[in-house]
């Protein structure tokens, strides 16, 4: 018997249950039904823009934007970096885990040497 | 050549469409890898209720993450380790563990290799092995992923996800090949001829 | 200044400056001079207090993955992280990983330690005031790669390591196409 062979056979992709893709559809329109009617809404649109307009008049100047604009990028940067290293924290911190617990679970691969003083 | 380009260039716009807010290119888009996702989580949970569920999560995910994902290859690899990740996420909440692989039941007697009943008995017993070590096994084999995809895949060092393989198939082995010794004998020549 | 005030403005110095020097006892050096001038990626992120809170006001609130993120955030003091991969085994000086331990004083408690031949090394450590949490520290060290996470303020490990599984977002680094993988 190849039982790499007999595996790819045996594990060939299936299927999912008919209507999965309109499943996915609609909770997808569900779960972001406003955002999605703000964004095709051409009405809206306009009100947005108009919104951004009066935005920038109220902050009066050019300067005023810049600084909104800055913090922002500012702001999506700093995001980017904390879910960067938390990823990386987590992902050191979880392969401990796996590693001790592989130890407590015989039927997981053995580390040569793990512990928890 | 010219058919592939055809074909790169046209996952290439569908996913441009999906992620610039096109629902029918999105859709499509889930059409094409569902089948993907779906077996994957399949594998994992062995409940196709939960697997749907979990499928459906890592769409809703995509959705979200439509303008991260840069290439059809990079959705590949998005998909494939998004599920994963969930996979796991999951049996972690959920402490989700199925029966260990000597509490499987045996195959019938009667059944060889390449039969649609050894192919189930299989899975039944893969169902049944440590959960990373059903991961890999099935990325490797349903996905026929190098190690060093997987090991990129999953963020594991390369060594961790050669011994969960090495170990599942020997557990497999173990369990199918002693058993199976005069079934094999019996199909080899068959095989052959 | 009226004794009243006077009196507030003293207790609350007294509540607040020991938590400042513990969030300041739990920050460590990371500067490694050049040591990320060899290596072929590198990953450098520094988020003070100020940076966090900034953060976590571009964190989705309707998003729950995000939401758990910024609830952790919003009580941490700074994270700091040097990532640094290699080309080759034993590119990068050891030393840098003692310089780290050296600055863990007594309130730090190693907590796990994972050393496997040829494979990641880990150590996780952590500050502890009152049996609170105050700090951590993750050391990864293998031949190829070395990272350095300094996470300050009340870290929640748990809640932790399950950000990667919620934040599957892969690097875009190292992936290709498979054969069929297209078109079921």
């Amino acid at each position: 018997m190849n039982l790499d062979s007999e595996l790819r056979a045996a594990l060939r992709r299936e299927s999912p249950p008919p209507g999965f893709a309109q499943r996915v559809m609609d909770r997808i329109e569900r779960e972001s039904a406003q955002p999605a009617r703000w964004w095709r809404s051409e009405w809206l649109t306009g009100r947005r823009i108009a919104a951004a307009f009066a935005l920038v008049a109220l902050l009066g100047t050019w300067t005023g934007h810049e600084i909104v604009a800055r913090r922002r990028a500012e702001g999506e940067r700093a995001r980017e970096n904390v879910l960067i290293a938390l990823r990386i924290a987590g992902a050191k911190v979880r392969y401990a885990q796996e590693e001790v617990r592989q130890i407590a679970d015989p039927t997981e691969p053995e580390t040569e040497r793990s512990s928890t003083p | 050549m010219t058919a592939i380009v055809s074909e790169a260039s046209d996952s290439d716009r569908v996913m441009r469409r999906a992620a610039g807010g096109d629902a029918e290119a999105f859709r499509e888009l889930v059409e094409e890898h569902q089948a993907m996702v779906f077996s994957i989580a399949y594998r994992f949970c062995g409940d196709r209720g939960i697997a749907e569920e979990l499928a459906q999560d890592v769409f809703v995910q995509l959705y979200r993450s439509m303008g991260d994902i840069e290439s059809p290859e990079h959705l590949m690899f998005w998909l494939r380790r998004v599920t994963a990740n969930r996979c796991i996420d999951k049996a972690r909440r959920s402490r989700l563990r199925l029966v260990p692989i000597d509490k499987v039941a045996e195959p019938p007697a009667a059944v060889q290799p390449s039969d649609p009943l050894f192919a189930r008995a299989l899975r039944e017993a893969m169902a049944a092995l440590p959960e990373a070590q059903r991961l890999v096994v099935t990325l490797r084999f349903q996905e026929e992923l190098e190690p060093s995809e997987i090991c990129s895949l999953l963020g594991m060092p390369i060594n961790t996800v050669k011994s969960h393989l090495q170990r599942a198939l020997g557990a497999l082995r173990r369990r199918f090949v002693p058993d199976r010794g005069a079934a094999r004998d019996a199909v080899a020549p068959r095989r052959q001829s | 200044m009226r004794p009243s005030r006077f009196l507030t403005i003293a207790i609350a110095l007294v509540v607040l400056l020991p938590a400042a020097a513990l969030a300041q006892s739990a920050k460590l050096n990371l500067d490694f001079g050049n040591i990320g001038q060899q290596a072929k990626e590198r990953v450098d992120v520094t988020l003070d207090g100020d940076m966090l809170r900034l953060a976590a006001r571009f964190l989705s609130n309707d998003d729950a993955d995000e939401k758990a993120v910024r609830d952790m955030v919003g009580h941490l003091d700074g994270i700091y992280v040097r990532s640094y991969q290699f080309d080759k085994a034993g590119m990068y000086d050891r030393a840098v990983v003692d310089k780290v331990k050296a600055q863990l004083g007594a309130e730090w408690k190693r907590i796990v330690t994972v050393e496997k031949k040829g494979d990641e090394n880990v150590e996780i450590y952590l500050a502890m005031r009152n049996d609170r949490v105050a700090g951590m520290v993750i050391i990864a060290a293998e031949a190829k790669e070395l990272t350095i996470v300094n996470i300050v303020g009340p870290i929640d490990i748990e809640k932790l390591s399950s950000i990667e599984g919620q934040f599957g977002i892969p690097r875009v680094t190292k992936h290709k196409a498979k054969k069929g993988d297209d078109h079921e």
